[in-house]
């Protein structure tokens, strides 16, 4: 069996969960051999070619940009070539006149939900999108969240939950020095509160930075996320814009000291398919101030006691202003290692999410592969 | 131009200084630049130094390492044109035929043609924020300089993280080129002969910095004649005016014979008013660093600092903060240290305890990573 899997959203400087999601499957597929040929598609430059290069993965390298008009052609020359027979898109980005069926994961859909932020072009792209996945395609999720709300635009068809995992490198404990030597590298203050995200106003910073703004809080706040010159400006109108911290990007193997740096992590977020960091941080033995993002309603264990984790309207200023007053008083009066997190055994490991991966991809050529001749 | 370089290593990386700054009256950023290069010179012995300076500055002993070699120029850099010219043309050429591989500038501007080896200090950005308060020719250089430096060198030195925030707002620099870091003080501030106790100190207050708008001098000359009303206090003023900024005026008031100007000042005798002084009063619009109240607080001597741009983030809880805008707030906190000696204690006390993080070894041994990191990179 060959399967192509399109994987040029990786890059050097992506942080974001699409980038990280693929980046283990091809990571899992390449150290597991199976009885699948792969085929990746990577940017020239992409940190996951490896060499030697196993004998069951091909690299096809492509540079074209990932979202653009230019790669439907690129993808589809591709295709004609190597005749793959299943194409996974991890992402949006599909070959619309792709002839071989197509898996696609659809992280969430605040494409459409949030449609207010995007442009018509977007708009246009994702009804294309959507009609070519609804013939010859299956369609993998994240979360039982995006399930239901894909199952308004698929009726029909099967939607399969391939939740996101967490590395094993988030729960090792690392020693002081270690972080220290991390903090002075990136010109990180000695305690902190940490928030992640970008300029997507569903982020929502903004009000992150309000609520950090109104209170008198004494720790710095720190943002991995893109600059924006509205952060500061907020900031600067109550006299605290030397208190937020724009941090460079940093390489994706520190994000796990990045979090237990941190005092308390704050996720604001308004809507996620999945919200991977706020998971990762509780791994990390960091208290969580977050929206109640999928992974923490629905995949953290239920009979867990909930110390370390606090919840907040996102919406409302007052709520994160508490949510993060809370966060910081448990930071001050409990260490580390009686927060939730100790009893947390590994259930997220992203071993279920391959396995869960390969079974479909034999589905779907049972489903649509011509009938083979007996004999 | 045909000295011969004699190291005692040559093979080592060969590392550019950039000394225009040392033709300039040592102010904030000549002073902290001047040990900045010292130190790193002094560690750094696994690098090749070259510092490119004016004629004055040949026989100054204190340069003489194994590790550095000075290159000066003919041209005379006291004078401003001669300078920018030196800089931007001579410079560049005087770089190549010494085959440096970086070139660090301490002093916002660096040699436009040397592009990706610059490594540039941006102390404040106050030119573009407040541009009123420069004359016009400094103001025109530096808007047109400092972006197309910064967006080509190779890394933004900057000393706080409010300038920071600052240059990613205003500047064109990729957020991966910026570097902040904080100065440390003259180590004749720590000596211990400065160091004297809140009851033997004078009725002395003292402000420290040139003589220009964004010291906000004429505010605190309002707040101190209303303060002369209750209490008696001389006032001290240590600085110089300087052309790179505009003129502005400002009335001394009835109390003008206990307002004393003693213009420029060697360290020494700083340091000791310093520690004469009840208070270092600091009401600046807007600072990039602030090194007069660390200054102050090495002495042991409080301070009562503005509240604007990266102050706070430098003083942390160890001043008084002040309004710059208002002058009855200036007036209140004086009024308030006069009166209480346990606060002007624990003032002296939380100095000492702050001035511990900026220390010059830590700054030495963070810029020489910095280089090797570059090199590393090149």
């Amino acid at each position: 069996m060959k399967v192509m899997l399109d994987a040029r959203v990786v890059t050097q400087t992506a942080f974001h969960g699409i980038a990280r999601y693929v980046q283990e499957l091809v990571c899992h597929f390449t150290e597991n051999p199976q009885d699948i040929e792969f085929y990746f598609i990577v940017h020239s430059k992409s940190p996951l070619i490896q060499s030697p290069v196993p004998s069951h993965i091909h690299y096809i390298y492509c540079d074209t940009p990932w979202m653009s008009l230019w790669s439907q052609w690129s993808l589809l020359k591709i295709i004609h070539r190597i005749k793959p027979d299943i194409f996974h898109a991890p992402s949006f980005m599909i070959p619309f006149l792709c002839p071989c069926p197509i898996i696609c994961t659809l992280h969430d859909l605040n494409h459409i939900v949030l449609g207010e932020y995007y442009s018509l072009f977007h708009r246009i792209y994702y009804s294309l999108l959507f009609y070519r996945l609804r013939k010859r395609s299956m369609i993998l999720t994240v979360s039982e969240f995006s399930k239901t709300q894909l199952k308004t635009y698929f009726p029909k068809q099967e939607i399969y939950v391939t939740p996101n995992g967490i590395g094993v490198e988030f729960s090792q404990c690392f020693s002081t020095n270690e972080i220290n030597k991390f903090k002075k590298e990136y010109e990180l203050p000695s305690k902190f509160l940490l928030t992640i995200g970008n300029k997507k106003p569903y982020k929502n910073i903004k009000n992150l930075i309000h609520a950090y703004c109104q209170g008198d809080f004494s720790l710095p706040l720190v943002l991995l996320s893109e600059f924006d010159e509205e952060y500061t400006h907020i900031a600067k109108k109550y006299g605290k814009k030397h208190k937020l911290y724009f941090l460079r990007p940093i390489p994706h193997s520190c994000l796990p000291l990045l979090y237990q740096s941190a005092s308390v992590f704050i996720y604001p977020s308004l809507y996620e398919g999945f919200g991977l960091p706020p998971l990762e941080a509780l791994i990390s033995h960091t208290p969580v101030v977050s929206s109640p993002v999928p992974s923490l309603t629905e995949f953290l264990d239920p009979t867990l006691s909930k110390t370390g984790l606090f919840m907040i309207d996102p919406k409302d200023i007052q709520s994160i202003s508490a949510g993060m007053i809370s966060g910081i008083h448990f930071f001050e009066n409990h260490n580390s290692s009686d927060s939730m997190t100790k009893e947390c055994n590994m259930d997220y490991s992203w071993d279920i999410t391959i396995k869960k991966t390969l079974d479909i991809y034999e589905k779907s050529i049972q489903l649509y592969s011509p009938k083979q001749p007996i004999l | 131009m045909s000295e011969k370089l004699q190291f005692k290593n040559p093979n080592l990386p060969r590392i550019g200084l950039n000394g225009r700054f040392l033709s300039a009256n040592r102010t904030g950023v000549q002073r902290a630049s001047y040990r900045l290069f010292h130190t790193i010179i002094e560690k750094g012995t696994h690098f090749n130094f070259i510092l490119f300076t004016s004629a004055q500055e040949k026989n100054a002993s204190e340069w003489k390492k194994d590790n550095v070699q000075v290159i000066t120029s003919p041209l005379k850099l006291q004078r401003s044109f001669q300078n920018y010219f030196w800089e931007q043309w001579t410079l560049p050429r005087l770089m190549k035929k010494y085959n440096c591989s970086l070139l660090h500038n301490p002093a916002n501007l660096a040699p436009l043609l040397c592009g990706k080896k610059n490594i540039v200090h941006i102390h404040d950005l106050c030119f573009l924020i407040e541009p009123q308060w420069f004359s016009f020719h400094f103001r025109w250089l530096y808007k047109f300089l400092v972006p197309k430096i910064s967006q080509k060198a190779l890394l933004v030195l900057t000393n706080s993280n409010h300038s920071k925030n600052d240059i990613l707002e205003l500047l064109p620099v990729n957020i991966e080129k910026i570097r902040h870091f904080y100065w440390g003080v003259e180590p004749i501030f720590h000596e211990d002969v400065f160091k004297r106790p809140w009851s033997q100190k004078e009725d002395r207050i003292l402000f420290v910095g040139s003589l220009e708008p964004r010291k906000n001098l004429p505010n605190l000359l309002l707040a101190y004649n209303k303060f002369r009303e209750k209490h008696f206090a001389k006032l001290t003023i240590v600085g110089c005016h300087n052309p790179v900024f505009a003129d502005h005026s400002y009335s001394l008031g009835q109390y003008k014979d206990d307002i004393e100007f003693l213009g420029y000042i060697p360290d020494s005798t700083l340091a000791d008013l310093y520690s004469r002084s009840k208070v270092l009063i600091y009401p600046s619009f807007y600072e990039g660093f602030g090194l007069p109240p660390l200054e102050a607080m090495a002495v042991g001597t409080p301070v009562i600092s503005s509240h604007a741009s990266s102050l706070p983030e430098i003083l942390d809880h160890a001043a008084l903060y002040v309004d710059p805008k208002d002058s009855s707030s200036i007036l209140n906190k004086l009024n308030l240290l006069w009166t209480d000696q346990s606060l002007a204690e624990d003032l002296i006390s939380k100095g000492y305890h702050r001035i511990k993080v900026f220390d010059w070894n830590d700054i030495a041994d963070y810029i020489l990573s910095l280089y090797a990191s570059c090199l590393r990179t090149l």
